[in-house]
């Protein structure tokens, strides 16, 4: 390589070495000076970013298609059973004697509760042995509920069975008095609930509730 | 060498006062693309009006008011609010953040005085009596129709936002002065201690060139990776006003750090003409007289 061509190469490098090597160290020394900042900003960054970008299409979805049974069903296995996701319409809802037919959700946000009513993702799916609660507005299909009576019929259809409840007791309870339910209890009743009065103009702190104890419907077992 | 000691001195001091100017320099592009970016209010309402927030927010104010079950019918809320009222309590907000005007305060009379009297208004059509009980059961209504109105028009952490908008700003002002001032000083120094100056101006284009880098590594590395994008804000207009904010504001600091660049090659025809010059002078000084020539 000629003498001049080895000094035009020397000047080329230097114009794209010194650059880079200006913001190599200066990249360095700014997180030297901004380390103990950096890192319980990145921690608390870390708790708010996930692994993928928020998905916006409707939550609401349906995975109810209930089958035929040619043999009465005594009992289910769980991993038969598709557990339901928030926004999933997963069973069909019914009252006869209230004239009440509708979808139940998974999941009692305004979303869901606008298309009908919704269980509380903190109680348990039909044949599960434990308490579910269910709720929806008193202006929606849930107005119909001041009609239910003792001993009247509630049928909760799913894709794994069909369970029948028989209502026992209503009550009238302040929005926060915990005692109106209990979640924990070793038994599968069914809990409906809605705004109190039903025909009050406004927002009330009082709300409507219905107890029912399953009758029927095959229990989901572990193997 | 004695020459070639000086001769190694005088490149690390030179290189030393090149990468110093090249983080001036950096400093002074970041702060000013922050002021005209993020921190300038101008733009945050202008990107926010593109995202179309505004209308987004109102009709989600309104389907949230609709919603609830207050035993009224939904037509009762039609035209309680628009994107007009959306717009000039966000505007008013966010330009109390950022002038640090505590003193704010949303007025949300006109708007629970609207609604209570639509409420009324449809009880007398429909005869309903409003009892005491019924009476209170509307005003929690109405206070919970202006609070959903109130979360939704205050964008979240504006306020601590603001807070560090002042900052930024006190440090900025008086940060440009001294930064223009040590760069000149280092520029006047470096043209000194080199006896060519077109190689002290080359350091000038190492500078300008560093912080061209410096200023363009971080946002494409921000928007190749996107994790602002896996931020899980909602609703969605509020997801995609911050999305906008920061692909924005990072497309932004890439234009800086293009201009440093676009001055760092301005420069390389002026070492090239300095170059010359310098050697033109060289040679008549260096060159013998005609005198002596013939003598």
């Amino acid at each position: 390589m000629s003498f001049l061509k080895r000094k035009t190469l020397k000047k080329v490098m230097a114009y794209l070495g010194m650059p880079l090597l200006f913001s190599v160290v200066g990249y360095g020394l700014f997180y030297l000076a901004l380390s103990p900042l950096l890192s319980p900003a990145l921690s608390a960054l870390s708790m708010v970013i996930s692994n993928s970008r928020p998905d916006f299409s409707e939550d609401i979805h349906s995975i109810f298609s209930p089958q035929e049974h040619t043999e009465p069903v005594t009992s289910v296995k769980e991993e038969e059973v598709q557990m339901p996701k928030y926004g999933a319409h997963y069973a069909r809802f019914q009252i006869e004697i209230a004239g009440i037919d509708t979808n139940l959700y998974f999941g009692d946000g305004q979303e869901i509760l606008k298309k009908g009513i919704g269980q509380y993702m903190g109680s348990f799916i039909p044949g599960s042995g434990k308490p579910i609660m269910i709720s929806g507005h008193n202006n929606g299909v849930f107005h119909q509920l001041q009609r239910v009576s003792a001993g009247d019929i509630i049928t909760i259809t799913t894709n794994y069975g069909v369970y029948e409840y028989q209502v026992t007791d209503m009550g009238v309870f302040k929005a926060t008095d915990k005692s109106a339910y209990d979640l924990n209890q070793e038994k599968e009743q069914l809990i409906l609930y809605t705004c109190y009065p039903f025909n009050m103009l406004g927002l009330t702190d009082k709300r409507y509730f219905v107890y029912a104890d399953k009758v029927s419907g095959p229990p989901i077992v572990s193997e | 060498m004695k020459r070639k000691t000086q001769h190694i001195l005088r490149l690390i001091i030179s290189s030393f006062i090149a990468f110093i100017m090249a983080l001036l320099l950096f400093l002074l592009a970041a702060g000013s693309c922050l002021s005209v970016t993020i921190f300038n209010q101008d733009f945050v309402l202008k990107r926010l009006e593109k995202a179309n927030y505004y209308q987004k927010s109102a009709d989600t104010i309104l389907d949230q008011m609709k919603s609830l079950p207050g035993g009224v019918p939904a037509e009762i809320y039609d035209g309680v609010i628009d994107a007009d009222l959306v717009y000039k309590d966000i505007v008013n907000g966010v330009t109390a953040a950022f002038t640090g005007d505590s003193s704010y305060r949303l007025d949300l009379q006109p708007l629970k005085e609207d609604l209570m009297s639509r409420f009324t208004t449809y009880a007398a059509e429909n005869e309903l009596v409003i009892s005491d009980e019924s009476a209170e059961s509307l005003q929690t209504l109405v206070d919970t129709c202006t609070k959903l109105y109130r979360d939704q028009v205050t964008i979240p952490f504006v306020d601590t936002f603001g807070q560090i908008r002042m900052l930024f700003f006190k440090g900025y002002t008086i940060g440009i002065v001294v930064i223009v001032l040590l760069c000149a000083l280092l520029i006047l120094f470096l043209l000194s201690i080199r006896r060519f100056k077109h190689r002290a101006v080359r350091y000038l284009v190492y500078s300008l060139s560093g912080a061209a880098l410096m200023m363009s590594v971080f946002p494409i590395y921000i928007l190749m990776e996107r994790a602002y994008e896996r931020i899980h804000l909602s609703p969605q207009y509020v997801y995609d006003a911050f999305v906008d904010l920061v692909s924005s504001s990072m497309s932004a600091m890439l234009v800086g750090g293009a201009i440093l660049l676009a001055l760092a090659l301005a420069l390389l025809p002026l070492i090239h003409l300095l170059k010359k010059t310098g050697g033109q002078r060289k040679r008549s000084s260096s060159s013998p007289s005609g005198s002596q020539l013939k003598s």
